[in-house]
């Protein structure tokens, strides 16, 4: 089954649109973007089944680990991949990131075209484990 | 030499003190005018003294010159009567006879003459002498040679006789002229005597009288060089039974004082006197010059005093005004150095050779949170963390100034970041100390953090617009647009490019100076590394025409590298070469192992790196000139990091590069992981 539904979480309007633009356009996915932690929990646990979820880290209200923390708490999400988005990696962040089960760090600023092809590589090789 | 002539004035000086205290100058005046006094009273002793003497030796030289004239005048005498008593009984009374007489008298005579009175009635003249008539005689005596007639009578009998006689004789006009009978008169410097004669035969009157005329001149001229000089003083005889003692030697006296000494003389009944008044050079003469020299001695030992006395106040006053400016002076400095050690804001501290604390100023208390009383005497290393302490420990003995950063160990258990200056240094007694001088760099540190924190977030904030601006631009490259419209996209594409090249370079450096970059070497070969590296460049190169020298090898090139930091670094460099090459050159890639090491040799045909600028090459903001900044841009920041990036791998870079031949830079890259932790640890 290809990857078609992603769910983009970003406080910024203009990366949710941006973002939402270039899968929809370049990659021909479904996307269904949240302005943050809370509102992408509602939907989640509404049931809503994203194939992959992009993540922003640093966000107001409930940031990235935060709201991944909770969504690995939600029982149909224990194993649904997720993508931070972040503007800034520490080093040790990224060891804690990816004990936390973060497939990959996507950085910003990003080219739509790399976004597509990392979000799909990175899907593909959670379905493959 | 000068030294010890010092100390020896000081001791003198000192002694001088323990003797005298402050009456020294008292002293001083004290012993000057004793000895100007003693030196006085002596002088005048020794004068009168010598007065004395002096006196004394002419009272005796008068005494024995009276003695020798009286003895003359009394031979005389004898003489006279002797004769006049041979011619008294002479056979044949006549001037034969007494001719035979006289004839071996003449010695003390200026002439000696007899006088027959028996024949003659009227005044006679005889040979050189006049005699009158009668008893009495008067006689008129012609001197010898002088060619002066002097009148002079002459009356050995007796005095009343002799004053009638001449009475008589000026009254019958038988004699020239008259007056008291003396003994001596006119300018003859001598003395008739008369003797008459009574011869046996016919007693009852005289027959005539035995004349000598005397000569003091003669008497006193030969003792005159036995005894006394005469120009000392005057010698005078004078007829004492006359009034007003006339003067009868010398004719012609000088008028002097009065007679200091006196002996009496006789000669036939007459009272004579010899008298010394003072001459005019007798003082003067016999005057000795020692008193006066002792009294000049006296005199220069007392203005040698008042000037020691003098010069002693004087240096006195000088030393005490001195001392005040002096210690003035010193209070002042002191003062100065005090203010300057304890409101430093640097710490300072002053320890002996062997490192312990001897005074610390509050700065350095502070740094150590503790009061300044507390680090006196402590060890200045126990004062350090412990791997500054190794260090310090270390340096102590080499004594040579030093300068480090290194970490003080504060009571309250805070390390604070310090710079660390030693100054070894010398007393004036040879004994060595240092100051060590603590530079807090809390502050600096802060204000580091505060930048790179100002850097981190100013990145940060500047990514997220960044990142829709570029992902816009990206969307709208695919909708079909207008020429002008694409022209317009691409340089907003190549501008946020250069935006994001930025902001990341701005990034890495900040990762790097916090040491928070992470990498992920691998050992592999690099080859694909160095493709990609030239796919990324080409469009770059083919702007300028720029050819590429780079044949891969065809063994792997085995590296322990972060492949992507490598490509970062790589990109750089050929960037800064593409930069600099003139339209149409070349630029050459190469690659071989070396040993430990692979290298890596970017080389291009631009105008090379100037001389001054190699040392500041790999600093970060560095460019050689701001003329180049504007026309290459750039931050400046590439070198700093590719440098730093190839560091943290375990490789260098190095420069090989001559102005106007083209720069050469070498990169080294460990082949291997353990050569890489080798390199980094050093």
């Amino acid at each position: 089954m290809p990857l078609s539904n992603v769910m983009v979480v970003d406080d910024e309007p203009d990366i949710r649109l941006l973002v939402s633009m270039a899968l929809k356009k370049l990659g021909g996915l479904t996307v269904r973007a949240e302005a943050s932690g809370a509102s992408a929990l509602e939907a989640l646990s509404g049931g809503y089944r994203p194939d992959i979820i992009l993540l922003d880290v640093m966000m107001p209200g409930l940031d990235g680990m935060q709201t991944l923390a909770a969504i690995r708490k939600l029982p149909d999400h224990q194993d649904t991949p997720v993508c931070f988005f972040t503007a800034k990696v520490m080093p040790d962040e990224l060891e804690r990131w990816q004990r936390l089960g973060v497939s990959r760090i996507l950085s910003k600023p990003f080219s739509p075209a790399t976004l597509v092809a990392q979000i799909k590589e990175a899907w593909e090789s959670c379905q493959k484990t | 030499m000068k030294g010890s002539l010092g100390r020896t004035l000081e001791c003198l000086s000192h002694l001088r003190e323990q003797l005298f205290g402050t009456w020294y100058p008292v002293t001083l005046t004290v012993i000057g005018l004793l000895s100007l006094s003693l030196s006085a009273g002596l002088a005048l002793h020794m004068r009168s003294q010598e007065q004395r003497a002096w006196d004394k030796s002419v009272e005796q030289a008068l005494v024995q010159h009276g003695k020798h004239i009286q003895d003359s005048l009394t031979g005389i005498e004898d003489e006279l009567r002797a004769a006049g008593h041979v011619m008294g009984h002479a056979p044949q009374l006549n001037q034969s006879y007494f001719d035979a007489i006289a004839s071996d008298k003449l010695k003390y005579y200026f002439g000696i003459a007899w006088v027959d009175l028996r024949h003659a009635a009227q005044p006679i003249e005889k040979g050189c002498i006049t005699i009158g008539p009668g008893t009495h005689y008067v006689v008129r005596f012609q001197v010898n040679q002088r060619g002066a007639h002097n009148l002079v009578g002459v009356d050995l009998s007796c005095d009343h006789v002799r004053a009638a006689a001449m009475t008589a004789a000026l009254r019958t006009g038988q004699i020239q002229s008259a007056g008291l009978v003396n003994l001596y008169q006119g300018n003859m410097p001598g003395l008739i005597a008369a003797l008459p004669i009574w011869h046996a035969n016919a007693p009852e009157q005289p027959a005539g009288v035995l004349l000598a005329a005397l000569e003091f001149e003669t008497i006193i001229d030969r003792l005159r060089g036995e005894l006394i000089n005469s120009s000392r003083y005057d010698l005078q005889i004078v007829d004492a039974s006359q009034p007003g003692a006339p003067r009868l030697y010398p004719l012609q006296a000088p008028a002097q004082g009065m007679p200091f000494l006196k002996t009496d003389l006789t000669f036939a009944g007459r009272r004579l006197q010899l008298q010394l008044r003072p001459g005019l050079e007798k003082l003067r003469e016999r005057d000795s010059y020692l008193p006066v020299a002792i009294f000049g001695v006296g005199l220069t030992v007392t203005l040698l005093l008042l000037l020691l006395l003098h010069s002693q106040v004087i240096s006195r006053k000088r030393a005490e005004i001195l001392s005040i400016v002096r210690s003035d002076d010193l209070v002042d400095r002191e003062n100065r150095l005090a203010a300057l050690f304890n409101h430093a804001t640097i710490g300072i501290i002053r320890c002996d050779n062997k490192g312990r604390i001897l005074q610390a100023n509050r700065a350095a208390a502070n740094m150590l949170s503790c009061p300044e009383t507390a680090l006196l005497g402590q060890e200045i290393p126990s004062l350090f963390d412990p791997r500054s302490e190794a260090r310090l420990r270390n340096h102590r003995q080499d004594r040579i100034p030093y300068v480090s950063e290194l970490q003080l160990n504060s009571m309250n258990g805070e390390l604070i970041p310090v710079t660390v200056q030693i100054l070894p240094l010398r007393s004036p007694s040879g004994e060595p100390y240092s100051w060590m001088l603590l530079e807090d760099l809390r502050d600096v540190r802060h204000a580091e953090r505060m930048k790179m924190q100002f850097i981190s977030t100013v990145s940060h904030e500047l990514r997220t617009p960044l990142t829709v601006i570029r992902s816009s631009v990206e969307l709208l490259s695919l909708e079909t647009l207008s020429e002008d419209a694409k022209i317009l996209l691409q340089a907003t594409e190549s501008n946020v490019d250069r935006l994001q090249h930025l902001i990341n370079n701005l990034l890495d450096m900040e990762q790097l100076q916090i040491g928070a970059l992470s990498l992920t070497q691998k050992t592999h070969d690099i080859r694909p590394v160095l493709l990609n590296v030239l796919e990324l460049v080409e469009p770059l190169m083919a702007q300028k025409h720029l050819k590429t020298r780079f044949e891969l090898p065809k063994n792997p090139v085995i590296a322990h590298v972060d492949d992507e930091r490598l490509l970062q670094v790589l990109v750089n460099l050929l960037s800064n070469a593409i930069k600099f090459s003139p339209p149409a050159a070349t630029i050459s890639l190469s690659a071989k192992a070396e040993n430990d090491y692979t290298r890596l040799v970017i080389e291009d045909q631009g105008p090379g790196i100037p001389e001054g600028f190699r040392s500041r090459l790999f600093q970060p903001f560095a460019q050689a000139d701001g003329d180049d900044n504007r026309r290459w841009g750039g931050s400046g920041l590439g070198l700093y990091i590719s440098n730093n990036l190839v560091k943290r791998m375990g490789g260098r870079i190095t420069l090989d590069s001559e102005p106007g031949q083209g720069a050469c830079f070498n990169v080294l890259l460990p082949a291997d992981e353990a050569v890489s932790a080798a390199t980094v640890l050093e």
